[in-house]
């Protein structure tokens, strides 16, 4: 619990470190558990982090001209959206519904602050915001999908498909890692 | 679900097959280890899954065939370093195969995940 509470702080704050710390300990979250979700719930955190990512990567493009960053951006758009529609169609397929709750909310309204903080910014310092951003998101929600969700998620193939969404994420982790060492 | 991928991985081992004049089915991934006999080129099967090339080396011949296939939610290429040939991309399940030549030995990568490395050793005849 935790490590639970530190995951979503870090998701709250991330790296540009401009929201207030007394928001990050008053914040409503704490009082809740991510462990708790039910799978459809989880669902929909994973799917709004997937559109979180997204919403990054079109601002990079919009705003970078850095080869290695671009590349990152649009790989973050190309399995962020099939990681989502492999989701989609499984909830399909179990006629089911991902449902809106506590986490999805936190994660969407932390991820407006961080979009306009980005969008302040310009050329080798938009990068190295974008990238450190990225490495710390990754971490913060692959530290969350493997510790919390997976081990509680229910559903067989819902859990396999997070599974594989883990490995994609981890990859995109390292790979985050790799551009923010060659952007220092 | 384990089931169907041990299916899924028995499906693909038995497509490995050879190409040429004998036609044999050869449900064996050591194929690599056998020697060529002249004249027949070999199809090899690399599996991109979990954002890796398996397997991640591979030995083949002048005129074999190279099949890469995504087993991934996430579309991947096989990509040589300097750009000479590609995959093209490969959304989950779709395959591409290219006939080996002298230029494809050495690393490849996949354009998406650049940490992502195979590699390509040409056995002499
Ligand atoms: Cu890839």
């Amino acid at each position: 619990m935790k490590k639970l509470a530190s995951v979503i702080l870090t998701l709250g704050t991330l790296t540009l470190g401009s929201l207030p710390l007394s928001l990050a300990f008053t914040s409503p979250v704490l009082a809740e558990n991510p462990a708790e979700l039910n799978d459809l719930e989880i669902a929909h955190v994973a799917y709004s982090a997937d559109n979180i990512d997204i919403r990054y990567a079109h601002l990079a493009l919009a705003l970078s001209d850095n080869p290695e960053v671009r590349t990152f951006a649009q790989t973050m758009i190309r399995d962020h959206e099939a990681v989502n529609k492999a989701a989609l169609d499984l909830l399909g397929k179990l006629g089911a519904t991902a449902q809106d709750n506590f986490l999805s909310q936190t994660l969407n309204s932390n991820s407006e602050k961080i979009i306009t903080d980005l969008a302040a910014l310009r050329g080798a310092e938009f990068d190295h915001a974008y990238a450190t951003n990225e490495l710390a998101y990754h971490k913060a929600v692959n530290e969350l999908v493997e510790h919390s969700f997976i081990p509680n998620i229910e559903n067989a193939e819902v859990k396999a498909l997070f599974k594989q969404g883990l490995e994609i994420f981890k990859g995109h982790e390292h790979h985050a890692e790799m551009m923010v060492q060659k952007l220092k | 679900m384990k089931n169907n991928a041990i299916k899924r991985r028995a499906v693909l081992v038995a497509r490995i097959i050879m190409v040429g004049a004998t036609g044999v089915l050869v449900a064996s991934t050591g194929l690599s280890r056998f020697a060529n006999a002249a004249g027949n080129h070999r199809e090899y099967l690399v599996e991109i899954r979990n954002l890796r090339f398996v397997p991640e080396e591979l030995e083949v011949a002048v005129g074999d065939t190279i099949r890469w296939i995504n087993q991934d939610i996430s579309p991947h290429t096989a990509t040589a370093l300097d750009g000479e040939w590609d995959t093209q991309e490969l959304i989950q399940g779709q395959s591409h195969s290219l006939v080996v030549t002298q230029e494809m030995a050495g690393e490849y990568y996949c354009l998406f995940h650049p940490h992502m490395r195979g590699k390509i050793r040409l056995r002499q005849e």
